[in-house]
């Protein structure tokens, strides 16, 4: 991998995991769920009755997001290595700022008047 | 009866096993919960300040100052182990609290900590993904030269400032109404 390619995909990386974040929030996704109390993990896309914690599941869901984008990203940037990509690379550094600082914020605001979730 | 004071941390950190919980269930790492808090915190107060100093140092690459380029890329490889340590620690005390905190306190007596702490892990959640490519790209972006990538290595510095000033000073708040 070349130095200069680090960019676009650690861009890449960030746009998608912190997209996916978000997307957690609002689309009910099949996630990987944690009981606590009775130590069973259960991949649904909703919460059984019980106690159930979906971060740990939607870590894995953005990661694996965050990864698969950052696969493409590199695929593309071996596939056409000498191209001049940087309109395609502002627009991407653009939309993962954008979708960081929209994830933050969506999650604090929805949160701070929100009734009790399964997190 | 007189417990010396290393034996009286010792039975707070490691409760013999039938004080303070319910017996009936079972939490993963339960009684190591305030020895893992007491290490989580620890860690993110070390994180705490490597992520400042080198947020105030990449933010002055904006104004065209580098004379500490390798003090900053430094304190990105200290506070990705730092991130990496405190995280982990917060990902196996996390159904501790889910259970003895939570559900058994905060959802009953203070439904906004529940919400608090939850915006608290969710933000640290998407630190992960930013200290991820804040760490690959510290390890070839040269400051100087790269003016394309520098404005997001800068913005994914100070956005992880933001997001461990709000989790720490909110996970001692927390703490300090109830832990594990």
């Amino acid at each position: 991998m070349q130095r200069e390619h680090t960019f676009p995909i650690a861009a890449a990386f960030v746009c998608a995991y912190s997209f996916c974040y978000f997307l957690a929030e609002i689309v009910p996704l099949p996630l990987w769920w944690y009981y606590p109390l009775e130590h069973r993990w259960e991949l649904s896309i909703g919460p059984d009755p019980g106690l159930p914690m979906g971060w740990y599941g939607r870590l894995i869901f953005c990661a694996l997001a965050g990864i698969f984008s950052a696969g493409l990203t590199t695929l593309w940037l071996r596939w056409r290595p000498n191209h001049h990509h940087h309109e395609a690379w502002a627009l991407l550094d653009l939309s993962a700022m954008a979708a960081t600082l929209f994830a933050l914020y969506y999650i604090a605001r929805v949160l701070t008047a929100a009734s009790n979730a399964n997190i | 009866m007189f417990i010396p004071p290393l034996a009286l941390l010792l039975l707070i950190l490691f409760p013999p096993l039938a004080w303070g919980s319910d017996v009936s269930v079972s939490i993963v790492l339960e009684n190591w919960g305030k020895l893992l808090l007491i290490a989580h915190a620890l860690l993110g107060i070390l994180l705490l300040g490597t992520i400042t100093h080198n947020a105030l140092i990449t933010w002055r690459y904006l104004k065209g100052d580098f004379r500490r380029i390798n003090l900053e890329k430094l304190y990105v490889k200290v506070a990705a182990v730092a991130y990496g340590l405190t995280f982990t620690l917060g990902a196996v005390l996390y159904p501790n609290y889910r259970y003895y905190v939570r559900a058994l306190y905060f959802d009953q007596e203070l439904p906004w900590a529940s919400h608090l702490f939850d915006i608290k892990e969710h933000w640290a959640g998407i630190g992960l993904g930013l200290m991820v490519a804040f760490y690959l790209m510290s390890r070839t972006i040269q400051p100087r030269s790269d003016r394309r990538a520098l404005f997001f290595y800068v913005f994914l510095s100070l956005s992880l400032a933001v997001i461990v000033w709000f989790t720490l000073i909110s996970g001692l708040y927390l703490t300090s109404l109830r832990s594990v």
